[in-house]
C-alpha cells in the first residue's frame, strides 16, 4: 500500500464503516417475503393509477399515515393479512389467494397457450373423423368429431 | 464530501462516497433506491421508451421485478468479492469507463461494473486508487452514451468531481499503465 492508498485509509477511518454488508445480508436472508411484497406494491401502485388515486387517498381510505402507505409501496414491509386484506377491500383488488392441493394458478399466457393446444388438437380429430368417414365410403359429416386416431394398420393400408 | 470504508483487505479495499447532502454512502443509496418498488416504478414510467428501444415491450411490474433480482444478485456478487482476500475478482468486477481504455489501468480511472444479469442495464461506477476502488454512484443506464440522460449525466459529474477531490488529497495520481 503506496502512501496514497494509506491517505485513503486514512480519510475512511475517520468515519464510521458503511452498513451496506448488513443490509445485503438482510435482503438474502428475507429475499422469499421481500418478493411478495414488492409484488404487492406495485399491484397497488398499478391499481392507485387505475383509480386516479394518490397515495394520501389511500392513506385517507386505509385511515393511516401517508408515510405508513409510503412505506408499503417501496415493497419492502412485511404485510399482515389484516393489511392485504384492507388494501384488497379499498382498491378492490385480489392481492392474496391461498390455494388449496387441487387447485392451481395460471397466468393469461398459460390459458392462451392451453387453448391454442385445445384448438389444434379439435381441429386434428376432425381432420381424422372426415378421413375415417372417406375410408369407410361413408358420407362426411362436417359437423361430427369422433375420437379416432388411425393406427400404423392405416398407414400400411394406404401405402403404396 | 466524505470517504467510507466498505471493506479492506491488505491487496483491495472497496470504498464508497458519503456525500455531503446524505446520510447514506453511495452504495447503501443505490441498494435503497434499487430496492424500491415505488421509485423504479416512476423511473421506469419516464424511461419506457428507452427501455423499449434495447429490450423490447415488456410490462412495468417485469421491468421493476427485473431490475430489483437484478441489483440483488449485483450486490451479493460484491458481498463474495468482499470475503476474497486475493482482491482478484475486485479487479475483474470494474471496468474502465471508457471503452477505448479497455486493457488499461490506471491510478483516478473512472471505472464501471455492471449487473450481473445477461444485458444488464445496471451500472455501479467508481474511481480507481492503487489498488483500492472508491465507489461514487451508480445508474440505470438505457441509453448508448451517459450524457444521452440527465441521471447518467449527473453520474459523470460525480466521477469527475471525486477523481478531483481524491487527486487533491492525495499525490498527484501518476498516469502508469498497467497491463490486465
Amino acid at each position: 500500500m503506496n502512501n496514497t492508498e494509506e491517505k485513503l485509509k486514512n480519510l475512511a477511518a475517520e468515519n464510521p464503516i458503511s452498513t451496506w454488508k448488513d443490509k445485503v445480508s438482510y435482503r438474502k436472508e428475507n429475499k422469499a417475503w421481500l418478493k411478495k411484497s414488492t409484488r404487492v406494491a406495485l399491484r397497488v401502485l398499478d391499481a392507485l393509477d387505475h383509480k386516479g388515486w394518490s397515495q394520501s387517498d389511500l392513506a385517507r381510505e386505509l385511515g393511516v399515515s401517508r408515510q405508513q402507505v409510503s412505506k408499503l409501496v417501496k415493497g419492502q414491509s412485511d404485510f399482515k393479512f389484516s393489511t392485504v386484506s384492507q388494501l384488497e377491500k379499498a382498491l378492490n383488488i385480489q392481492l392474496q389467494t391461498i390455494l388449496l392441493e387441487n387447485e392451481q394458478v395460471m397466468t393469461e399466457e398459460m390459458i392462451q397457450e392451453r387453448l391454442k393446444i385445445e384448438i389444434t388438437d379439435y381441429h386434428r380429430r376432425w381432420s381424422n373423423t372426415q378421413h375415417y368417414f372417406n375410408l369407410k365410403n361413408q358420407k362426411p359429416n362436417p359437423h361430427l368429431v369422433m375420437a379416432v386416431e388411425p393406427s400404423m394398420e392405416d398407414d400400411y393400408a394406404m401405402a403404396g | 464530501m466524505n470517504i467510507v470504508s466498505i471493506f479492506e483487505h491488505s491487496k483491495a479495499c472497496l470504498y464508497a462516497v458519503k456525500y455531503d447532502d446524505n446520510e447514506l454512502d453511495a452504495l447503501e443509496l443505490l441498494q435503497e433506491y434499487w430496492s424500491d418498488s415505488d421509485e423504479l416504478r416512476k423511473f421506469f414510467k419516464q424511461y419506457l421508451k428507452d427501455y423499449e428501444a434495447y429490450y423490447g415491450k415488456a410490462t412495468i411490474i417485469n421491468i421493476v421485478e427485473k431490475t430489483i433480482d437484478d441489483a440483488d444478485l449485483l450486490f451479493e456478487t460484491l458481498f463474495k468479492l468482499s470475503e476474497d482476500e486475493s482482491g482478484k475478482h475486485l479487479i475483474g468486477f470494474f471496468k474502465p469507463l471508457h471503452n477505448k481504455e479497455a486493457g488499461k489501468a490506471y491510478s483516478l480511472q473512472q471505472l464501471k461494473g455492471y449487473g450481473v444479469m445477461s444485458n444488464s442495464f445496471l451500472r455501479v461506477y467508481a474511481i480507481r486508487y492503487g489498488t483500492s476502488y472508491v465507489i461514487t454512484g451508480g445508474a440505470i443506464k438505457l441509453t448508448d452514451q451517459m450524457k444521452d440522460r440527465k441521471h447518467t449525466k449527473d453520474e459523470l459529474y460525480k466521477l469527475n468531481l471525486v477523481r478531483d477531490y481524491l487527486r487533491e488529497k492525495g499525490d498527484e495520481g501518476e498516469f502508469v499503465y498497467l497491463e490486465l
